[in-house]
């Protein structure tokens, strides 16, 4: 039967035990222990009913009491526990990060990469090509003849047995409408070879982007629209695109696209040498030589054509002033792109 | 080119300002930079495109300014010479040896020319225009070239040799003292103006001393000619000699200009200085001028350039360009001027059309989508992924020239004699197409590591060139190249330590693995590039795809690299071929995997795969992986005795593994180890 010296008991045991509580599990345990569905107060509580009538009020006075005072000194040392500052850490959190190894793709390729994705978006298809030609798909195919000042502007590396070095990317062109008959978009990225002095502007090796697109019906309109397209998604939707006449063998009408200066927005300065545009591409439509060099009547299909130049398009991008940095392959400058 | 506005003036009257002009015919296709104020003058440059050989003259670029802002051109008259002027009874002759070279010369006989000093507002134009006054014959001869774009020449007749005039090659040994002062050295090659003493000028190039207009000259030999271009283009490239003449000339002159141009020069000469007497005509073959037309329908014209222009819009434009213009039924037929040698084609005349009307005006459309014809697979997918792949590895891209230097392969034992090989270099060490990325990249590192960058790491995906032959064009293969040198992990929290060849294999077999090559293995081989010690083959199955290795220490030396360089290098187009097509899902086990650790003792020779293959072969299908993580050597250990660690990682798809099964197998490993290897357990 319940007596007052069990509740006294209880009321001891649990001062004891609570003094050797040192964290909020065996805080919790303990709390459990007197306080939960199986707990010893609540045991207590439950025998209150075989207790005569009589005494019953004072008995259960005492154990209210007593779980009031436990459940009060349970939250008073949850609360300390809660408060307690966590255990400080002598870690230097200001240490540098350990960073994964991570090499880059060179800037010419990184400007490759960027042009030939607006152009897929397009739906050209980029095709590759040899780079030792024959002075067919150089000069010959591209309505070039020889012995003409026109030649002058495309001198070229001879081998020893009478090939070349392309001078132009368009030789992938004329070689891809041999082997397909159009419709045909695509677009040629790679080396091409010059004998140009060497100088901060010039390099006898550079790369280049041409891009071809054959049908029955594409016109010169289409020429300007898809160029267009092409400088503003590189280089913003504000950019303006001026389209001006020019010469060259295998295209007529030619081209050349300026595009206004990312720089000081066609203000002038001196990326553009205060003109406030920027020489960008060559282009125009395919000459009907050319496609008849090829075997394409003419008179069915025409198209366009276009280039540009990677380096100089990356030099402008970057403020690169010397286009011999990008073959001397300093880590310094390759680790600024 | 420059040209004189005020001069300009005089055949198309336009009043806008000089910047207007230029930025005009800049977007018209005549590029013109803005005039520049000299004397009372304004300049303006223009670049002149070589197809246009019309616009080398004033009156060519007064004409385009016709044309771009509609307004009326007035071409002096071509005038005969004065008939009151009495006739020379002087004769020439003038024998053209190949009419094919020279299909018309013509010269007329001028007796008794005052000697004047040239005329006030021909001196302004001259020197407006950066040329020096010389004598007022010379002077007319530039003026009429630069007015009418027809080179002519002046003789001093009374030191022509005889009185015929030849137009031949030249003959071997001959030899002329040109008005530069120069001697030039003449060849078969080389058209010449010639007496019965020789050659006295380079045709359509530049005139001799001997009979050179100078102060004493009285009577005159005016030489106006049609040289055919490609004759003239030839001596002037090979001789280096150029001018005024021959720029034209190479272009083409106006055939019908020819006449015009003579008249204009004696119809100065006769009104400033005035001339005593005039010869008939002395003239050889006829002006090459050949009519033309072109058949252009309006139809055409919007097929090209996608927007329907007018008719009368066509007519006009046409018209102020110098071209006839006549209906004929639904067509325009285009009569195709003598000055006009460029315009062939009916798109030749969609351009002209096109640039007059303002390219700024057509409209631009984008061209619809459409299904294209299959094209074969380019290879640029694979060798963008093994960039990134390489790049992920922390290796950098590199990109090097095409053409090495021929001397460094040969130090190596290279064979050169074959490669593909220019005959006009730019620089004489670049003269050789690369066989090999390894030149390249070790270049990269010497650069590298002379400015004081010390842990390099490169890659280069470039193509090699192969063997040139008569027939035949050269092989160009894409190949991976790696070069590493100096020291890894440098934080403050790895140790660091140099790279060494296994790096660099790691790569490789990465690579391997990430395109799907399956049997990728390393064979012992003697490539020259590589040292002896550490010289590999890579294969793919039986094939060779490539070598990976230590850079020969001669090689190393040779370029003043203080340090060890590890190499590989991958013919990616073979190893495209022997990527494995499809990727297929294995299902992993449910039941948990059991790892054992086996540390051996094994004599130093047994090689590391030699092992693992029989450790794999030994443990059976249930063993699914195992790893070698440790590689000791010391001292306390037995002679001639290694340690090599090896994880075995077990697993069943059917069951868990209990410990008697897995120890079962485990026994029968170390069994078949000893057995094979003398290898112990530690």
């Amino acid at each position: 039967m319940l007596t007052i010296e069990q509740i006294d008991s209880i009321d001891k045991e649990f001062e004891d035990r609570l003094g050797q509580v040192g964290d909020a599990r065996s805080l919790e345990a303990l709390r459990i222990e007197f306080t939960g569905k199986k707990g010893k107060l609540t045991l207590l509580l439950k025998e209150l009913g075989a207790i005569p009538t009589a005494e019953r009020i004072e008995f259960g006075k005492r154990i209210n009491d007593l779980k009031t005072r436990v459940e009060g000194q349970l939250k008073e040392y949850a609360e300390k526990f809660k408060q307690s500052p966590a255990k400080k850490s002598d870690a230097d959190l200001t240490l540098p990060g350990i960073k994964p190894a991570a090499g880059k793709l060179h800037p010419i390729t990184q400007t490759i990469q960027k042009i030939l994705s607006i152009f897929t978006k397009m739906g050209f298809e980029a095709v590759d090509g040899r780079e030792i030609e024959t002075e067919f798909y150089n000069f010959t195919a591209l309505n070039i003849p020889l012995n003409h000042p026109s030649r002058d502007a495309f001198d070229t590396f001879y081998t020893r047995h009478g090939n070349l070095l392309r001078s132009q990317t368009s030789t992938v062109q004329i070689r891809m409408m041999q082997k397909h008959k159009p419709p045909l978009k695509i677009v040629a990225p790679g080396k091409v070879y010059r004998p140009d002095t060497v100088d901060a502007s010039h390099s006898f090796m550079f790369h280049q982007i041409e891009g071809l697109m054959v049908d029955e019906k594409t016109t010169f309109s289409d020429l300007k629209g898809t160029l267009a397209f092409f400088l503003r998604e590189l280089y913003g939707p504000s950019t303006k695109v001026r389209f001006r006449p020019h010469f060259f063998p295998f295209t007529e009408p030619s081209v050349e696209v300026d595009m206004s200066c990312f720089m000081c927005r066609g203000k002038g300065c001196h990326v553009c040498s205060r003109t406030g545009w920027i020489e960008v591409l060559g282009a125009g439509s395919v000459h009907p030589n050319v496609l008849e060099a090829v075997g394409i009547s003419s008179k069915k299909y025409q198209g366009f054509a276009f280039g540009l130049g990677v380096e100089r398009m990356t030099m402008l991008r970057y403020g690169i002033h010397d286009i011999r940095l990008f073959f001397e392959n300093d880590v310094r400058f390759l680790h600024q792109f | 080119m420059k040209v004189s506005l005020n001069w300009l003036k005089d055949y198309v009257n336009v009043n806008v300002p000089a910047g207007e002009m230029a930025h005009r015919l800049t977007m018209a296709g005549l590029e013109a930079k803005i005039p520049v104020s000299v004397a009372g003058d304004s300049v303006m440059d223009v670049e002149i495109t070589s197809n246009r050989p019309d616009w080398l003259s004033h009156i060519g670029v007064a004409r385009e300014i016709s044309a771009v802002f509609g307004k009326k051109l007035i071409l002096p008259a071509a005038k005969k010479p004065d008939p009151k002027i009495e006739k020379s009874e002087k004769a020439f002759r003038i024998a053209v040896e190949n009419l094919r070279l020279c299909p018309y010369y013509s010269a007329v006989y001028l007796e008794d020319v005052k000697n004047i000093p040239t005329p006030d507002f021909m001196k302004k134009r001259l020197e407006a225009l950066g040329l020096r006054p010389i004598n007022f014959l010379v002077d007319v001869t530039n003026y009429v070239l630069l007015e009418t774009g027809q080179p002519l020449h002046a003789f001093d007749a009374d030191l022509i040799q005889g009185d015929t005039i030849y137009v031949r090659p030249a003959r071997k040994g001959e030899k002329l003292i040109a008005i530069d002062g120069k001697e030039y050295d003449l060849i078969s090659t080389d058209l010449v103006i010639a007496d019965a003493g020789g050659p006295i000028a380079i045709a359509g190039v530049m005139g001799g001393k001997s009979t050179e207009i100078n102060p004493r000259t009285k009577n005159v030999l005016l030489e106006s000619a049609f040289f055919d271009p490609v004759a003239v283009r030839t001596a002037s490239r090979r001789l280096s000699l150029a001018s005024d003449s021959s720029y034209r000339f190479e272009r083409k002159v106006d055939p019908a200009g020819v006449d015009q141009g003579r008249n204009r020069a004696v119809d100065l000469i006769s009104a400033y200085a005035g001339i005593d007497k005039i010869s008939k005509v002395f003239k050889t073959g006829k002006p090459p001028v050949s009519s033309k037309k072109i058949n252009l329908k309006p139809e055409f014209i919007s097929k090209i350039l996608g927007v329907r222009l007018n008719a009368a819009e066509i007519s006009g434009i046409l018209k102020y360009l110098g071209l006839g213009v006549k209906k004929s039924k639904s067509m325009l037929v285009v009569d195709i001027p003598s000055f006009r040698p460029d315009l062939i084609v009916p798109v030749d005349l969609v351009e002209e059309i096109a640039r007059i009307y303002g390219y700024d005006h057509l409209p631009e459309s984008l061209p619809a989508l459409q299904p294209l014809a299959k094209m074969e697979d380019a290879i640029f997918p694979m060798l963008d992924r093994v960039k990134h792949l390489a790049a992920g590895a922390g290796y950098d891209e590199v990109i090097n020239f095409s053409l090495i230097h021929e001397e460094n392969l040969l130090k190596t034992g290279w064979n050169t004699e074959t490669l593909t090989r220019i005959i006009n270099p730019m620089h004489h060490e670049l003269a050789v197409m690369r066989p090999t990325l390894m030149q390249g990249l070790v270049e990269n590192i010497q650069r590298n590591l002379n400015v004081g960058n010390q842990n390099v790491s490169f890659f280069e995906v470039g193509r090699v060139y192969g063997i040139e032959t008569a027939n035949k064009l050269p092989e160009e293969i894409w190949h991976l190249g790696l070069a590493v040198t100096g020291n890894k992990l440098l934080n403050w929290k790895d140790k660091g330590r140099a790279v060494t060849l296994y790096d660099l294999k790691g790569v490789i077999e990465m690579i391997a693995e990430e395109l799907s090559v399956t049997d990728l293995h390393f064979v012992e081989s003697h490539h020259p590039f590589l040292a002896d010690h550490a010289n590999l083959e890579i294969r793919v199955g039986l094939e060779p795809v490539g070598i990976l290795g230590e850079l020969k220490e001669e090689i190393r030396s040779r370029y003043d690299i203080p340090q060890k360089v590890y190499l590989a290098e991958v013919n990616l187009e073979l190893l495209a071929k022997r990527r494995s097509s499809k990727k297929e899902y294995t299902p992993i086990s449910k039941f948990p995997a059991i790892q054992r650790d086996l540390a051996l003792l094994v004599p130093k020779q047994v090689k590391a795969v030699a092992l693992m293959d029989e450790v794999r072969r030994s443990a059976g299908p249930l063993m699914k992986q195992a790893e070698l993580f440790d590689v000791f050597e010391s001292d306390k250990l037995p002679s001639g005795i290694k340690s090599i660690g090896i994880t075995m990682h077990f697993q069943s798809e059917e069951k868990t593994l209990s410990s008697d099964e897995i120890n079962s197998i485990q026994e029968k490993v170390l069994s078949d180890l000893k057995a094979r290897f003398g290898a112990h357990l530690r």
